[in-house]
């Protein structure tokens, strides 16, 4: 199929979105640059291109944030908010999505109402609350604060992934004798695959970059995230700015290649032709 | 504060350059004042409020139409 555009318009399309790459590329190009120099470089000319290649800032910057340590808890935090978030999220997606509840609107609204608050509104009975419980510095603790807070998201988005599943191949299903759980496990779930998957990224990246619910619930230096560690390279006096942009770089990376890698399977469409007519 | 040495620290009032969601976290976990805090938390979320409900009513008109 060929979309008939007169060769002004596809001119000016290329032209925006060159200024658009730019526009998106230039920071990265500038922390890749600027994480190959020594600091006073830095300082002197942000754009000025490496005289001399530093590759010690990376190995400053992952020894000084203790990547070592915080990446396992990040890997380990966002493992579990993932896992938690689809299980639940694909769950209620489908119930609010196929059977008619009777209150579905007021779960509705109530989905959309929690995702509205604010964070401050319940960060600090939250953070009393597990104080008084000995959860503070617990990794599995922080994991279930971001289901809650990210599982509403996640339910609003899963749920248009299985509207759009035909119906008439939940009803193929039950004819055949499957029951409800089978219907759920064996055919919604391969169908809306790509959704969760979508679901599992976006909930990934988020719970990756948290930074306020983090830092405050995971104060121990060794029970704190990368992004945290991070953020404490930079003094308030003095910074080296060629190794935080080396540790931001590192921060970046496993994000990057989880990007690119997943990308093709990210935009596959559903449930492709499986109803005819 | 991040800029070290360009920026003119001028002579502003502590925290008069904060926004609502800092000050509460300041009082909370500096001051440990947690009932102030929850009062500004309470406030900011009056504030989001204010604006869901406009758009939940003009998700309500597109709705009827």
């Amino acid at each position: 199929m060929r979309l008939v555009e007169s060769r002004a318009t596809l001119g000016i399309t290329y032209v925006v979105l060159f200024f658009a790459l730019l526009v998106a590329l230039f920071p990265i190009a500038l922390l890749v640059l600027n994480s190959l120099k020594p600091a006073a470089q830095i300082v002197q000319n942000p754009l000025s291109v490496p005289e001399a290649i530093r590759w010690d800032n990376f190995a400053r910057a992952w020894r000084d944030a203790r990547f070592g340590q915080t990446f396992l808890n990040s890997v380990l935090l966002t493992a579990l908010t993932i896992v938690l978030v689809c299980s639940n999220a694909s769950l209620t997606a489908y119930v609010l999505a196929r059977h008619k509840v009777k209150s579905w609107k007021i779960v509705t609204f109530y989905l959309l109402g929690t995702t509205t608050a604010p964070i401050q509104l319940f960060l600090f009975p939250l953070y009393f609350g597990f104080a008084r419980l000995g959860l503070i510095n617990n990794v599995f603790a922080v994991s279930l604060i971001y289901t809650a807070v990210y599982s509403p998201f996640a339910v609003m988005l899963l749920r248009t992934y299985f509207l759009a599943v035909p119906r008439e191949l939940e009803e193929a299903a039950i004819v055949d004798g499957a029951s409800h759980w089978q219907v759920f496990t064996k055919v919604m779930l391969p169908l809306v695959s790509p959704g969760i998957l979508t679901v599992a990224l976006i909930i990934g990246l988020f719970s990756w970059n948290e930074f306020l619910i983090a830092t405050t619930f995971l104060q121990k230096a060794d029970r704190q995230t990368a992004v945290v560690s991070f953020f404490l390279l930079s003094g308030q006096y003095t910074s080296d700015w060629g190794e935080i942009m080396a540790a931001a770089l590192i921060i970046v990376l496993p994000v990057v290649i989880l990007f690119v890698a997943l990308q093709r399977r990210f935009i596959e469409g559903i449930a492709g032709g499986s109803v005819k007519g | 504060m991040l800029f070290s040495g360009n920026v003119e620290m001028s002579d502003l009032p502590p925290f008069s350059s904060e926004v609502l969601s800092t000050m509460a976290y300041r009082i909370a976990f500096y001051d440990l004042n947690v009932g102030q805090a929850a009062a500004v938390a309470l406030i900011i979320s009056l504030i989001g409020l204010v604006a869901t409900s406009f758009y939940i009513r003009l998700q309500a008109r597109e709705y009827k139409e």
